[in-house]
């Protein structure tokens, strides 16, 4: 963990949470986990403080915490979180924007409390004063947490107070639940991975207990159990996902007795030992909520970062599809990521999925077939104005004929100028590309045999069914596009034709070109040429470098040591002999991707925390006006107290603030891509 | 005997003399040997056997066929070469002869390695190794050489450093200029940037398709083209295309199943029909510029790397460039960001870039 990295998370916790809580996390950060007692050395706070400050980062997730055997709890800083506080407005925008403005205010709320029970969560609408819990997080959060959403949605829709109804608030937690933005909290969730490995490790029999033929296969069969296990805590049990599917599915069913005894194993596992932040009531009144469907109010929710970064990286490869290709395939890209999305639970979830290499293994990713995206997908003209037409012209069925004709007869001229045209290149060629193709690399393959196939002229299809047409043109851009956008599965006797997305090269892909971009735009370019040039070629010496590029060779220089300078592109040394004269040493550059991507990343992590800093600086400018206008008394009658400066001032700063936390959010964008899709 | 020796194009008077007559004088047999041997290629390397199959000289042995080439060598009218162990023979033109006639024995040797490099050039340190002579020797050998104007100096591109030779009546092989883009050995870049803005144009316009501007309604009431009709239309409409586009905002997408994205050997045909360089341009040199232009990210290859396609929207294109959150930020373009610490001189606070950034 750099430096760049820790300062950031330090800076987005003192931000929302204040000094006190920041100030562990630092040294939480700095020093890795520590026990309580070690804290309080550290920190130099009075055990009250310590356990204050610890209480709001368990509650916001903002830490592990680990009982051993020995009985001394651990804590341990969570980056991902902490990091994940800067995503906290996306998160809501999300919300807003797939599932209403209701969905939008509980995640907020839910951003607000950290993780939280059901029935606090429903206590906080005041729909359910009878059962009043004191939340000091919460409480501590509040005012803070303005800064980021600048106060707007919270208060707005809760003085909407009187439309919310109790099923309503239930009725979007399942809905939440099922498009997985929010996922049933377990114990599992705060311990940090190795912990969870840990204790795993203490469930699962030891080897001895598998009768496998050998050692080696008992200790492969214990890790995959030990792999279960984790998997368990993370997604829940079967036997849960089978109780709580009906629920999130929003099917009519009452938990009935039978269910209870399942209810009540999970209710204890939701708590955690120390109960710091949970209080251990187990009065349930589902009763209350006769005919609705309603959640358990003990089941304790949080945030699932793993899906909203999902849904973020849709919106990252919809905006570049439609800067690729254009708006209305961006559109139809948008439909296919948002089927795929409810079957993708984290954005590199396939770590443990083997290499998949060949067509045959794409059908174990979850796919969406072409009809289901014709029904969903709304017919327009649109769709078939944003495709160029072949023949160039408004493109009637006539013009679409006369292609063959033209081309036999051109066929017998001499085809030189059949080439220069447009769209006559001769038939043997087109046959030629699909058969070599086959051999090229194995996603192609489909794309190749899929050739023939969609050519115009041959389209099975009836004309009536244009909007399939349409769709799928729109569809085998995508596929096709350098970026591998979308993986085309062709039709088998079994299964419609379907389209997946394999995202580890796609990423990978733009990645690159992200990197790619920034050379340009920082260097020029004659460096994004010579990058490019080398990631394509390998290792490449000057001389070489210099005739393939085709610049001079003073202009080359200088963009090569600048590369060079800021990390870029690598220098290899190869001495001839021994003496390792410069003179007989060969000088080889390259491009590492890997290490570029590091290296930006780690500059766009410096660059946050300059801009968080930043905004203090401002913030500290104004310091006064601001402490006045956020005066109990001032607040709604600031034409009354403040003067026409201080009012400027407050603009102004508003403007400043704005523009900082809006780079901010585009910087954590240029992160997303490098470093979590 | 000298039969075949007429079919010679005859420029060298003394042949033909010699033919005529009934060769019998060592001189004239040597004549006709040399004139015989001229009807071959160039650099045909003749053997022993080779020439005594002419059956020129009266009795053809061996002995009397090693002292006419002898003499022939001295003349400098024959080559000698070896081959296999084997003595061999090339022919040397006449004036060729004539000219080391007249040159010194130091200049003699050094005309015949320049002359052997052929249009590759000779690199005077290697000339040097291989002659063996002194570095002044050799250089007045090559001075005299280039005043009579038999050789000349030339420039290569891989060395541009290097004094290289060539004989005065050759031109440099393109490995040597570096092929159209070099203009004596320098780069033209003005040349590479205009041959290349051309082809990304011609390359946009077959790539993407422009919606027209104007919608020719004449052509929807005829529904039935004539034959003629047809083809003028589609010649416009080609013309119009072949020209190539700048990018636009405009362009849309071809179905995937356009395949009139163009390939080396049409953008080759196009550049080379549109008679934009001087030179008529080979696919090895067009592939180059479409290999920059996909290294500048202006154009994409498709299908395997045989055809092109342009990219949609280029960085730096009207002055708008693609930003980023990165880029586009005071500190990622900031000359002293490796210096930028907390305490350092240059922190958040005293900060000059995000003064300038804010006020923007």
């Amino acid at each position: 963990m750099s430096t760049d990295v820790s300062n950031l998370c330090v800076l987005l916790v003192e931000n929302l949470y204040g000094e006190l809580t920041s100030r562990i996390f630092r040294f939480l950060l700095r020093d890795g986990r520590l026990s309580t007692p070690a804290l309080r050395y550290h920190t130099g706070l009075s055990l009250r403080q310590v356990q204050h400050g610890l209480s709001v980062l368990v509650q916001q997730q903002l830490v592990f915490w680990y009982t051993s055997a020995e009985d001394s709890t651990v804590y341990e800083a969570n980056t991902t979180v902490a990091y994940n506080l800067i995503r906290a407005g996306k998160y809501v925008q999300l919300a807003e924007e797939q599932l209403g403005n209701f969905a939008a205010v509980t995640v907020s709320n839910l951003l607000l409390l950290g993780h939280a029970r059901v029935g606090d969560l429903v206590q906080a609408y005041g729909l359910d004063r009878t059962e009043g819990t004191n939340d000091p997080a919460a409480i501590v959060t509040q005012p803070s947490i303005k800064s980021i959403y600048n106060g707007s949605i919270n208060t707005d829709i809760f003085s909407d107070k009187n439309r919310i109804s109790l099923a309503s608030v239930h009725m979007t937690l399942r809905e939440l639940l099922r498009v997985g933005f929010v996922s049933l909290a377990n114990e599992s969730y705060f311990r940090s991975e190795a912990d969870n490995r840990t204790e795993a490790g203490k469930v699962v029999p030891p080897p001895e207990h598998f009768r496998a033929k050998s050692k080696r296969d008992n200790e492969a069969q214990r890790e995959t159990a030990i792999q279960e296990k984790l998997e368990e805590w993370k997604y829940g049990t079967r036997a849960e996902k089978e109780q709580y599917a009906p629920i999130v599915n929003g099917k009519k069913r009452q938990l009935d007795d039978s269910e209870s005894l399942q209810a009540e194993k999970r209710r204890r596992l939701l708590l955690p030992p120390n109960g710091h932040a949970l209080s251990a009531r187990t009065a349930v009144n589902t009763s209350k909520l006769e005919g609705t469907n309603a959640l358990n109010n003990d089941l304790v929710l949080c945030i699932n970062h793993d899906k909203f970064a999902v849904a973020l990286r849709n919106r990252g490869l919809t905006a570049l599809a439609d800067e690729a290709i254009c708006k209305s395939t961006s559109n139809i890209y948008a439909e296919v990521l948002r089927k795929l999305e409810t079957n993708t639970r984290a954005c590199k979830e396939s770590s443990d999925v083997p290499d998949i290499g060949d067509g045959p293994e794409l059908g174990d990713l979850p796919y969406v077939s072409t009809d289901e995206l014709v029904n969903v997908i709304k017919n327009s003209e649109e769709l078939s104005e944003t495709l160029g037409k072949v023949e160039g012209n408004s493109g009637n069925a006539t013009e679409l004929e006369h292609p063959k004709k033209r081309r036999k007869k051109k066929e017998l001229e001499s085809d030189d100028e059949a080439l220069v045209v447009g769209d006559a290149s001769p038939d043997e060629e087109e046959e030629d590309e699909s058969d070599s193709e086959d051999g090229d690399e194995s996603s192609d393959s489909e794309q190749a045999n899929g050739d023939a196939e969609y050519s115009l002229n041959s389209h099975p299809k009836a004309p009536e069914d244009t909007h399939r047409r349409f769709i799928r043109d729109h569809l085998l851009l995508l596929a096709k596009h350098p970026h591998p956008f979308l993986q085309h599965m062709t039709e088998t006797p079994v299964l419609p034709e379907r389209w997946t997305i394999y995202y580890p090269p796609l990423m990978k892909s733009i990645i690159h070109h992200v990197l790619l971009q920034i050379i340009t735009t920082r260097y020029g370019q004659p460096a994004a040429r010579l990058t490019r040039l080398l990631s394509e070629r390998g290792k490449v010496d000057e001389k070489n470098l210099c005739s393939l590029s085709l610049l001079n060779q003073k202009s080359m220089r200088s963009y090569l040591t600048t590369l060079h300078k800021s990390g870029m592109i690598q220098l290899q040394e190869i001495p001839r002999d021994n003496s390792r004269n410069p003179q007989r040493t060969l000088y080889l550059w390259y491009f590492d991707a890997e290490r570029c991507r590091v290296k930006i990343l780690q500059e766009t992590y410096k660059t946050m925390v300059r801009c968080l800093q930043r905004v203090r600086v401002e913030g500290d400018k104004v310091k006064g006006t601001l402490e006045k206008a956020s005066r109990t008394d001032v607040i709604g009658r600031e034409e009354e107290f403040l003067g026409v400066q201080e009012r400027e001032a407050l603009e102004k700063w508003r403007q400043v603030e704005e523009r900082i936390w809006g780079e901010l959010g585009r910087l954590d964008e240029l992160v997303g891509i490098l470093r979590d899709f | 005997m000298a039969t075949t020796a007429k079919e010679d194009p005859g420029k060298d008077e003394d042949v033909t003399m010699a033919e005529t007559s009934v060769a019998s004088s060592p001189k004239e047999l040597r004549n006709v040997l040399y004139a015989r041997c001229a009807t071959f290629p160039e650099d045909h390397v003749f053997d022993q056997n080779e020439l005594l199959s002419f059956k020129i000289l009266p009795e053809n042995t061996v002995e009397q066929l090693s002292v006419h080439t002898k003499y022939l060598t001295k003349e400098g009218l024959f080559k000698l070469m070896s081959r296999d162990g084997k003595a061999c023979w090339k022919v040397v033109k006449r004036a060729d002869a004539a000219k080391y006639k007249t040159l010194t024995q130091d200049e003699a040797i050094v005309y015949s390695y320049i002359e052997a490099s052929q249009r590759e050039g000779i690199w005077s340190k290697l000339l040097r190794n291989k002659t063996n002579l002194h570095m002044t020797t050799m250089n007045r050998a090559i001075k005299s050489l280039e005043s009579k104007n038999y050789i000349k100096s030339i420039k290569t591109v891989k060395w541009p450093n290097r004094k290289t030779f060539m004989l005065s009546r050759l031109q440099p092989s393109e490995d040597v200029t570096g092929g159209p883009f070099y203009t004596d050995g320098i780069l033209d870049e003005e040349f590479v940037h205009q041959m290349s803005y051309w082809i990304e144009r011609y390359i946009i316009g077959r790539s993407w398709w422009h919606p027209p501007l104007h919608e020719p309604s004449k052509r929807k009431s005829n529904s039935k083209l004539t034959q003629e009709q047809a083809e003028e239309l589609r010649a416009r409409d080609v013309s119009r295309r072949v020209h190539g586009r700048p990018r636009s905002e405009a362009m849309l997408p071809y179905p995937a199943a356009y395949n009139g994205y163009p390939t080396l050997a049409e953008v080759t045909r196009a550049v080379n029909a549109s008679e934009l360089s001087g030179v008529v341009m080979r696919e090895s040199e067009v592939g180059q510029l479409l290999d920059i232009l996909c290294w500048d990210g202006r154009l994409e290859k498709i299908r395997g790397g045989r055809s092109y396609k342009a990219v949609r929207r280029v960085a730096g294109e009207d002055g708008a460039m693609l930003e980023n959150g990165l880029t586009e930020s005071p500190c990622g373009r900031c000359p002293v960001f490796d210096i930028c610490e907390d305490d350092g001189p240059v922190n958040a606070r005293t900060c000059e870039y995000f003064q300038d950034w804010l006020e923007l």
